[in-house]
């Protein structure tokens, strides 16, 4: 990513239409491996290398949605990437300070509900698209 | 102690009426969001030496001309 982005073929517009469209491709394929999945392998099943490489594959897709955000970036003007990298960073901390205050929490609690690790995924989106709204959308 | 900076004012605003433009349509020229124009004329963010040239470039007028950083009377 240099500072001359900017002068770039692809117009703001353009950059936010190939991210939406990479976004919703990756989802489509991350709901279809997790019903494929879901279907191929239950609760009680024995543990195999099967049973771990198709529990990886959504994975595979929630990194290609990661990687549609960087090139997202990569492709946005400077002023929205100032935005997007603030927004990441306070996504980034709050959920790191949230996931970081619970574990221990969890850890020196049993009452205490165990929060899958996988959570971590959507609270980390679900704040930076709310930060990112705040901050790129507010007039001064 | 390090001098903290201070935002840079601009005239783009002023600039931008002056031609009869939008904000979109200025940042069609500069291939930059309306929403950027916006950042930049409020003085939310101060633009990249890059896009500073371009946007003097756009007006034909020097950078100090367009962008002011308080400075150059105190000098």
């Amino acid at each position: 990513m240099s500072a001359t982005d900017q002068f770039a073929e692809i117009t703001p517009k353009q950059a936010a239409k190939k991210y939406v469209s990479r976004v919703f491709g990756a989802s489509l394929g991350y709901i279809g491996a997790v019903f494929g999945v879901s279907f191929l392998i239950d609760d009680g099943d024995p543990v195999t290398v099967f049973t771990i490489m198709a529990a990886l594959l959504p994975g595979i897709f929630i990194v290609l949605m990661v990687l549609a955000l960087w090139k997202y970036l990569s492709e946005m003007d400077e002023v929205a990437r100032h935005d997007h990298s603030r927004a990441l960073l306070i996504a980034a901390f709050t959920v790191l300070g949230l996931a970081g205050s619970w574990g221990l929490v969890e850890l020196y609690n049993d009452a205490f509900p165990r929060i899958p690790v996988f959570f971590v995924y959507p609270a980390f989106f679900g704040v930076y698209g709310i930060v990112a709204c705040m901050l790129y959308g507010r007039k001064a | 102690m390090a001098e903290r900076l201070e935002s840079v004012e601009n005239r783009l605003k002023e600039l931008r009426a002056e031609r009869g433009w939008s904000q979109a349509a200025l940042g069609e020229h500069l291939n930059i969001s309306r929403q950027s124009v916006n950042a930049i004329e409020t003085g939310r963010y101060d633009p990249s030496l890059p896009l500073a040239f371009r946007i003097a470039r756009l007006f034909d007028k020097p950078i100090e001309a367009i962008f002011d950083d308080g400075q150059a009377a105190a000098e």
